[in-house]
């Protein structure tokens, strides 16, 4: 069983397992993880808009699109920077929290292979697919924070709401940002 | 180790088997009383909110779309991109790219098209609509369907289109009603509105459900704002129905119909081919990770 299905089905003992193994990794190769994941929304997306996987179109989608891992690495370094050079070192501290990321990889493919429908497919099959992703993620970085990082359950929850918070707000910021907010949020003020 | 070089090579397989779908032909444009008729899309988010804006306009021409108008929330960023692309691909030149914003106020959202600096939202729909006309562009009212209560007499006297076909429409009967209603009350006001099919593209729905066509003096972009000042346009939505004046309407039904049910340009089996291949390998290699480590 990979680590990436491991993590989905028992995460504790998986992370468990994974933090005991001596695994030296450098820099470069610690970005492996994080590099599928931008891979995966470039091809989920250009699939999801187009139908196509032409390869200028999935890199140019991978790269414009990148922004959002990259969030993702700044958070990941704020949250676990002190704590993995005491136990496995960043980078393979680094490797390890992307592997949690399969469910949300999962979840996006999925919403590529369904979604696209001109006349109102009915959207209902995605939801739970959209409920497990964040629910399993936010299982497995709660398992990440205790067995690898050797935090105390009561730190590793913290650690894990202060992620769930730092991306919930990377997010709002960038849908903000794109999709004016502010006008939206006034009219639902006013309406109500 | 042999199952993760299999997924990969499946992945690279479908984008490379994609690689040698056939371009799009060059567009056929029918001319009519010494009109050409075009196809545009004038709704149309890119990069931020949607593809790279190279790639939007590429995949406006595999479904033949003549113009597009990239229109970022309250932001000309697409334009911009647009502008200082890194790379054209050859079909993507091919379309008449327009700067826009989709002007998005508290009551209404307006498609500014044709501006030449982004508009503030904290005015009322007829400021916003002047002040496009003053930078040589044009307004048009996006998705009215909900706001027929609070859109003034002023503010649809001053637009110069109005987008009648949405996906919206497409969903519900509804829906596609109140939008009719508001096309007719701007109608009234303004004789020469013009009616206007988008597609509010972003994802998940193709570009050019919803759709204009546009009688122009001359294929252009001063030619494309012209027809819509003018009101020489028929909206043309998701289900093939058309919405304009009758004479134009008529020109332009069976092209709104067959636009809308036949598959884009391009090689369609190979494309879904290389798309199963590529979504087959990347959920692989979601599933087996990178490494066992």
């Amino acid at each position: 069983v990979s680590p990436e299905i491991g993590l989905i089905v028992d995460p504790r003992s998986t992370y468990s397992m994974l933090a005991r193994r001596p695994v030296a990794l450098s820099p470069a190769v610690a970005l492996r993880r994080p590099l599928l994941v931008a891979v995966v929304s470039g091809v989920a997306l250009s699939i999801a808009a187009t139908g196509r996987v032409t390869p200028g179109l999935v890199l140019g989608t991978t790269l414009t699109w990148s922004y959002w891992v990259v969030a993702q690495i700044a958070v990941a370094i704020v949250l676990m920077r002190a704590d993995a050079a005491r136990t496995v070192g960043l980078a393979r501290a680094f490797d390890l929290f992307f592997a949690a990321h399969a469910p949300w990889s999962l979840a996006v493919l999925a919403i590529a292979a369904w979604g696209p429908a001109p006349f109102g497919r009915p959207f209902w099959p995605l939801w739970p697919v959209i409920i497990a992703a964040p629910v399993l993620t936010i299982r497995a970085i709660n398992a990440f924070f205790r067995e690898v990082l050797e935090l105390d359950p009561r730190a590793a929850r913290r650690r894990t709401l202060a992620h769930q918070v730092l991306t919930c707000l990377l997010l709002l910021a960038y849908v903000w940002m794109t999709s004016s907010i502010t006008p939206r949020l006034l009219k639902l003020f006013a309406e109500w | 180790m042999r199952a993760r070089l299999i997924a990969g090579l499946i992945l690279v397989a479908g984008l490379a088997l994609s690689a040698f779908d056939r371009a799009a032909a060059a567009p056929v444009r029918e001319v009519r009383d010494g009109f050409t008729i075009l196809s545009g899309d004038f709704h149309v988010h890119s990069y931020p909110d949607g593809l790279p804006v190279w790639e939007a306009a590429r995949e406006a021409r595999r479904r033949r779309l003549d113009t597009i108008a990239v229109t970022s929330h309250n932001s000309m960023l697409s334009w911009w991109l647009w502008r200082h692309a890194p790379w054209m691909p050859a079909e993507a030149s091919t379309v008449i790219v327009l700067p826009g914003e989709e002007v998005t106020s508290v009551w209404y959202h307006m498609a500014a098209v044709g501006i030449s600096r982004p508009l503030p939202w904290r005015q009322p729909l007829e400021a916003s609509a002047a002040l496009a006309r003053a930078q040589g562009g044009v307004g048009i009212l996006a998705h009215p369907g909900g706001m027929k209560k609070v859109l003034t007499d002023a503010g649809l006297s001053a637009i110069d289109g109005l987008e009648v076909a949405h996906p919206e429409v497409d969903w519900d009967e509804e829906t596609k009603q109140e939008h009719v209603l508001v096309y007719r009350r701007a109608l009234a006001l303004h004789p020469t509105v013009a009616a206007i099919g988008s597609s509010d593209f972003h994802y998940l729905r193709p570009i050019g459900l919803g759709r204009t066509y546009l009688f122009v003096r001359d294929v252009s972009a001063d030619g494309v704002l012209d027809a819509i000042r003018a009101g020489r346009t028929v909206a043309c939505d998701g289900g093939g129905g058309v919405y304009g004046p009758p004479r134009l309407e008529a020109l332009v039904s069976d092209r709104c119909r067959a636009d809308q049910t036949s598959p884009p340009e391009g090689n369609i089996p190979l494309e879904r081919a290389a798309a199963t291949l590529a979504w087959i390998g990347a959920a692989a290699l979601v599933l087996l990770g990178p490494s066992s480590n």
